[in-house]
């Protein structure tokens, strides 16, 4: 009798890891509307796939990404399972649809929700996501900044993601974003000084990026030099962000 | 023109005629001998003018009923506040829209007037975050070789500091020149009571838009998600409360010319082949399936379709001589507008038509798509997103429906209307008559080219919103489709009387 019991409760744990294996799949979801999908799968064995169209009566390109680790996926499954503890198979908004009201298909293991007027209608869901989010967040990559303030360089030292710093939020705007455009007059840097250099220590090796005050943008990365001309308002637009800061001011570690 | 010579074949000479007058006692009789005088043609143009004449004298307003227009008109604007006409309509997703209205009687016209307040949503987050839909963008970015180069995508996706950004300034300025003349100037109203008739009312549109900090008492909140040009992200309007006008929230990206194309179809054959079969078969059943338009019973239209034209286009391959390649082409539109028939389309007849343009667009070669036919739905244009978007925070609904070719498996469940659903402004559509007084038909769910469904067409049936505003505003009723009249001029289109008076002879 002992081991009916055992013989029971082995076939149904295997049923079970079973089902995971052969879906494969932890976690799935496709949302949207008839202007534009997009879903994701966490595959159990840490397999990230996503996919985005607007096309929306083609069938998912899935593409695949970095996988979770065994960590990521061990909290991702224990997150699927509360979720799919809390919500039951449909979730709708209290009042009638709104139009064009993005809709969900969950897949949480082998339970499948719908979701009408996603997400707001299924906080918990999107808890879920926003989890899996913070999980993909790639490690910052801190950097070095070298500013000219009109009379000198200032060394300012970022360990952090340099988005979460704001003081930089302009010149990073200025140096990264296409038509900006500016305008300020200042004391050049001496020839061969740039008017802002920022080395990053990123996960593939060192790399520098110089922008000058003739225009030259310089960018140094695995072992290759690329020398480009900076438009003349996007100099202007990074001029504007140099001069609207006391540089000097700042503490030299900004994070 | 025809009006003059109607009127010079009046007062032309009368032939003379075989019965004598004193014969000519009875109305039917006076009638005949005209008509013999003057032939079948002239006899008829002076019928129609006869009985213009007659129902004008019966139309005719009065002093009186012209004197209590004026008084009315006198009196000056009329406004209304915060208004939701969309508010309790039919159908699975309400949108009950948020606007202020004004009625100008000496402009004749109505404005109304909607406040935008835009908040400006970085598609990615400065700290890496990425909005609802944008999950593979970012995952893409993490891919890019240098950190260079992530840093320049990602700033892609976000708006430029400060509220005064020159971005940020256009956005505004573009949702204003893109909405306005779209939505406004489309159709016109006139007060359909005799005496009245001639106050008209012009509609403008007039968006205020301006950052959301600045519009506190904003009826429309604007998410503008930045993305760059090559991404595609969906758009919406939650609607809120349906009878608070300052609570709706509409989803779009920054690029207000971002449109979906749904009208524009092709059909390709085998060589030398008019057969649609195989594949191509299936493919044309859901243009069919989608574009059939409601129906009431199987084959026949709702009355409220708008029974879309489909225009068909042959085309066929360089190879071969000029002369078969035209009469191959003929004939496969004509094989596809009988596989329409054949399959379910509704009143292929009427609304489809078809011609063959042999190999005057072929690229060259034997080329699959030279041997093809094009399938154009309606206007066969792009949906301006912005724009259809703009219609549910005027208050009205979708006019879509999940057919194959949109909004494809999604059931009445998910809150997506089917082919055949009321619209939500159903009812506010029938509300409206047209300049002769008859009630408009509805407004059905179906995928047409119109703006409200798939496709670019500002019908009167979208001005429903509108139309129930300047009711409500002016106490007026009924405010019929058209321009105004002249101040003494009869109502137009007005029916016949049961019991017409003699025509005179």
């Amino acid at each position: 009798m002992r081991w009916a019991w055992l013989l029971v409760i082995a076939a149904f744990a295997g049923c079970a890891e079973e089902r995971v294996a052969e879906s494969g799949v932890l976690l799935a979801y496709e949302a949207g509307n008839h202007l534009h999908r997009y879903g994701g799968r966490v595959h159990a064995d840490g397999r990230y796939e996503l996919f985005s169209t607007d096309d929306a009566n083609a069938a998912p390109d899935w593409n695949a990404y970095e996988p979770f680790t065994a960590e990521q996926v061990e909290e991702i499954a224990a997150l699927v399972d509360e979720a799919s503890r809390a919500v039951p198979d449909r979730l709708e908004p209290s009042g009638a649809p709104s139009p064009d009201a993005p809709v969900a298909t969950f897949r949480l293991r082998d339970r499948e929700v719908r979701v009408v007027e996603w997400p707001d209608s299924a906080p918990e869901l999107a808890a879920l996501l926003d989890r899996i989010a913070e999980l993909r967040r790639s490690a910052p990559v801190p950097s070095t900044w070298r500013v000219w303030d009109g009379s000198a360089v200032v060394e300012l030292a970022v360990p952090c993601d340099m988005g979460t710093v704001p003081a930089l939020s302009r010149l990073r705007d200025a140096l990264f974003m296409e038509g900006l455009k500016g305008d300020a007059a200042g004391a050049d840097p001496p020839a061969g000084t740039p008017l802002v250099a920022v080395t990053f220590d990123a996960p593939g090796g060192r790399e520098e990026l110089e922008v000058h005050a003739d225009g030259r943008r310089v960018s140094r990365a695995g072992g290759k030099e690329q020398t480009s001309e900076v438009a003349p308002g996007q100099l202007g637009a990074i001029r504007a962000a140099l001069a609207e800061t006391d540089w000097a001011a700042l503490p030299s570690r900004l994070c | 023109m025809e009006r003059q010579s109607a009127e010079q074949t009046t007062d032309a000479p009368a032939p003379a005629t075989a019965l004598e007058p004193a014969a000519l006692d009875t109305v039917p009789q006076r009638m005949l001998a005209l008509q013999q005088r003057v032939g079948n043609a002239a006899f008829g143009q002076m019928v129609g003018r006869w009985r213009e004449r007659t129902l004008a004298r019966q139309e005719l307003p009065t002093e009186a009923e012209i004197a209590e227009a004026e008084a009315w008109a006198a009196e000056g604007v009329r406004e209304g506040k915060d208004l939701t006409p969309g508010a309790g309509g039919a159908g699975l997703n309400n949108a009950s829209g948020g606007f202020d209205a004004k009625y100008d009687p000496k402009a004749h016209e109505l404005t109304i007037i909607m406040r935008c307040g835009v908040e400006f949503v970085d598609g990615i987050t400065k700290d890496g975050v990425a909005a609802d839909g944008l999950e593979e963008q970012l995952e893409q970015i993490r891919t890019l070789p240098t950190e260079a180069e992530r840093q320049a995508r990602l700033a892609a996706f976000r708006w430029a500091e400060g509220d005064e950004a020159e971005e940020k300034v256009q956005f505004k300025q573009d949702v204003e020149a893109t909405i306005e003349p779209f939505w406004g100037g489309q159709h016109e109203f006139f007060l359909r009571k005799r005496g009245w008739s001639w106050l008209g009312a012009k509609v403008t549109v007039d968006l205020q838009v301006d950052s959301k900090s600045k519009l506190p008492n904003a009826h429309l909140t604007i998410r503008s998600v930045k993305v760059p040009s090559d991404v595609r992200l969906g758009a919406a309007v939650r609607s809120g409360s349906p009878t608070d006008a300052r609570d709706q929230t509409m989803t779009v990206t920054n690029d207000v010319t971002r449109s979906g194309s749904f009208l524009t179809h092709f059909v390709t054959f085998g060589v030398n082949s008019s057969r649609v079969e195989g594949a191509q078969a299936a493919r044309l059943q859901r243009i069919i399936d989608t574009f059939k338009g409601a129906e009431s019973s199987p084959g026949v239209a709702d009355p409220r379709s708008l029974q879309t034209p489909v225009v068909l286009t042959g085309h066929a391959s360089a190879t071969g001589s000029t002369e078969y390649n035209q009469k191959l082409s003929e004939r496969r539109a004509e094989s596809v507008a009988q596989f329409m028939r054949d399959n379910g389309f509704v009143n292929v007849s009427t609304r489809v038509s078809g011609t063959g343009v042999g190999e005057t667009e072929a690229t060259g070669g034997e080329v699959e798509h030279d041997r093809r036919v094009d399938i154009i739905i309606g206007s066969g244009n792009s949906q301006n997103t912005l724009a259809h978007e703009f219609g549910h925070a005027f208050g009205l609904g979708d006019e879509y429906a999940n057919t194959p070719l949109v909004s494809s498996g999604l059931g009445r469940d998910t809150g997506t209307p089917q082919m055949g659903d009321d619209a939500t402004h159903d009812t506010l559509v029938k509300k409206m008559v047209d300049a002769g007084g008859t009630p408009l038909a509805g407004a059905v769910c179906e995928p047409t080219d119109s703006i409200m469904s798939v496709g670019d067409v500002v019908r009167p049936q979208h001005y429903a919103t509108f139309h129930a505003a300047l009711t409500q505003i002016t106490k007026q009723d009924p405010w019929a489709l058209g321009p105004p009249t002249g101040r003494n001029d009869p109502l137009p289109g007005a029916a016949a009387p049961a019991e017409a008076e003699p025509v005179p002879v």
